[in-house]
């Protein structure tokens, strides 16, 4: 029941911050009191509104293939193969990096470069950002399946892709919401740096260096709260997400 | 053993299995006759459970998992690569040591075994859930129940309900893995004397380091030492007078 409490808690969130961010779209950023207008083109913030908004199929995309990948990895590859070997390794570097590097990368290609590179560069920069940590997380929750739960359903005569939908992805569900969760914080988080750093070097003069977009603060609380609900997720109890959120 | 007019259900020829570079099973002969319990008994680690796992391919899932020899089910080789492992598992039923309900509901629970065999008729799956709560002797203490989690039945009814859940598949083999090593000793005979009912419509397979228990419920033994069978006859002949010294030191308590 907590878990799927904390699952609408954080897709009300995810909700709300989107039909905000779609909503502001046309008057929040660059009101006269949200950013000097004198330093900020008005068109070309708009244009990166656009970009980051039209990533969204992309994040969507890059989450749901990666889930898919993952149990098709996890699950119809031998452990042994080198395949597999390969696919992992590559996984467990790209999960590896921290978020910080792909939100320099997406902060070079969305606003340094953003005219001269394409739809499929940036594409590409948010399947980074997602996808590996997707991948991770359901390939650990799929392994975690109490292996028991298999056996028993296989002793029954059940085809495996009927396992696998009907009882190892119910079983594993929470350990996947968790990497989607914490994907979807990362994106979120960058492009609320994005954003950030945009306004920032628009308004370099601006003595007030908090005088930021409302939409960057939509992304930037989203991505908290996604991030809590991963914590959730992995750690069930308050205290221990308290805890951890506070160290 | 039956009598030689009768055919064997199961023929193993030449068993031999590895997991990884270990060998586990070395040269099983072993011929299983229908509507008896046949009992495999063994010191932990001798190859029991690998063994009967072979028997329903369960054993597919191990990514390591290598063998080599034969195993006829009704005269056509199980592994042959024609024959779906689904269908073997549906007519080799397996119950574990630890009970694993699988649905929501007592009665889904068990017509889910009954559904993957194409049944979706709500009276026929009726009579199956009832029919097969009642062989596991559960039906008087569920049938009030039938809606209810699995997860408020005891470990004992729990294991009960696996057994339902197995003979809703119409299998005509069930496999019996140490059924009773998470039940109390009171709880025993119970599950014993179910196995003893099921035994005149189904071949049963034991598998058991408690050497007193296969002595009871089975009709046939066999001693598995290190991977190897060591022997391999009437319960009485193996419990009574052993052939090898082996057998004789694991059934009177020296070895094991």
């Amino acid at each position: 029941m907590s878990s799927l409490f904390f699952h609408c808690l954080t897709f009300t969130a995810l909700l709300l911050a989107l039909f905000l961010i779609l909503d502001n779209r046309h008057d929040s950023a660059l009101e006269e009191n949200d950013l000097t207008t004198q330093e900020i083109s008005t068109d070309s913030f708009y244009d990166l509104q656009e970009k980051i908004n039209s990533m969204l199929p992309i994040l969507i995309g890059s989450i749901l293939i990666g889930i898919v990948f993952a149990v098709l990895l996890q699950e119809w590859l031998a452990r042994e193969s080198w395949t597999y070997r390969i696919f992992d390794f590559i996984m467990v570097i790209l999960a590896g990096i921290p978020s910080v590097f792909y939100g320099l990368i997406c902060i070079y290609y969305f606003i340094f470069k953003s005219g001269r590179v394409s739809y499929l560069t940036h594409s590409l920069t948010v399947v980074l950002l997602t996808m590996p940590i997707t991948i991770q997380s359901t390939q650990y929750a799929v392994k975690s399946v109490d292996v028991s739960i298999r056996e028993a359903v296989y002793a029954l005569g059940v085809k495996k892709s009927r396992a696998i939908t009907q009882h190892v992805i119910p079983h594993a569900f929470s350990g996947i919401m968790s990497g989607v969760y914490t994907a979807v914080s990362r994106s979120f988080f960058v492009a609320g740096l994005i954003l950030v750093t945009f306004a920032w070097i628009q308004t370099a003069h601006s003595r007030d260096p908090f005088n930021i977009p409302k939409n960057a603060y939509v992304f930037l609380i989203a991505a908290l709260l996604c991030s809590l609900g991963a914590s959730f997720l992995n750690r069930k109890t308050v205290p221990n997400v308290l805890s951890s959120f506070v160290l | 053993m039956q009598s030689q007019e009768a055919q064997p259900i199961l023929s193993i020829e030449r068993l031999n299995v590895w997991y990884g570079k270990k060998q586990i099973l070395k040269d099983l002969t072993i011929d299983i006759y229908p509507k008896q319990v046949t009992a495999f008994i063994g010191p932990s680690k001798c190859g029991k459970t690998a063994f009967v796992r072979c028997l329903n391919r369960l054993n597919d899932m191990q990514h390591d998992f290598r063998y080599k020899g034969n195993i006829h089910f009704d005269g056509k080789d199980i592994n042959d690569p024609k024959t779906k492992s689904t269908d073997i598992a549906q007519k080799i039923g397996m119950i574990f040591p630890k009970p694993i309900p699988l649905q929501r509901s007592i009665y889904e629970d068990v017509a889910y075994s009954a559904r993957i065999r194409g049944i979706k008729q709500p009276e026929r799956l009726g009579h199956i859930v009832e029919r097969s709560l009642s062989s596991a002797q559960l039906w008087d203490e569920a049938a009030e129940n039938l809606d209810a989690s699995p997860r408020i039945l005891s470990i004992s009814q729990q294991q009960r309900l696996c057994i339902a859940r197995a003979l809703a598949a119409n299998p005509e083999i069930i496999i019996f893995d140490e059924p009773c090593e998470q039940l109390d000793a009171a709880e025993t005979p119970k599950l014993e004397a179910i196995i003893q009912n099921l035994k005149n419509d189904y071949t049963i397979i034991f598998v058991t380091n408690k050497r007193r228990q296969a002595a009871r419920v089975s009709d046939v033994a066999g001693f598995l030492y290190s991977g190897e069978l060591v022997e391999y006859g009437q319960t009485e002949q193996i419990f009574t007078n052993p052939k090898d010294e082996r057998t004789e030191n694991y059934v009177t308590g020296r070895l094991g």
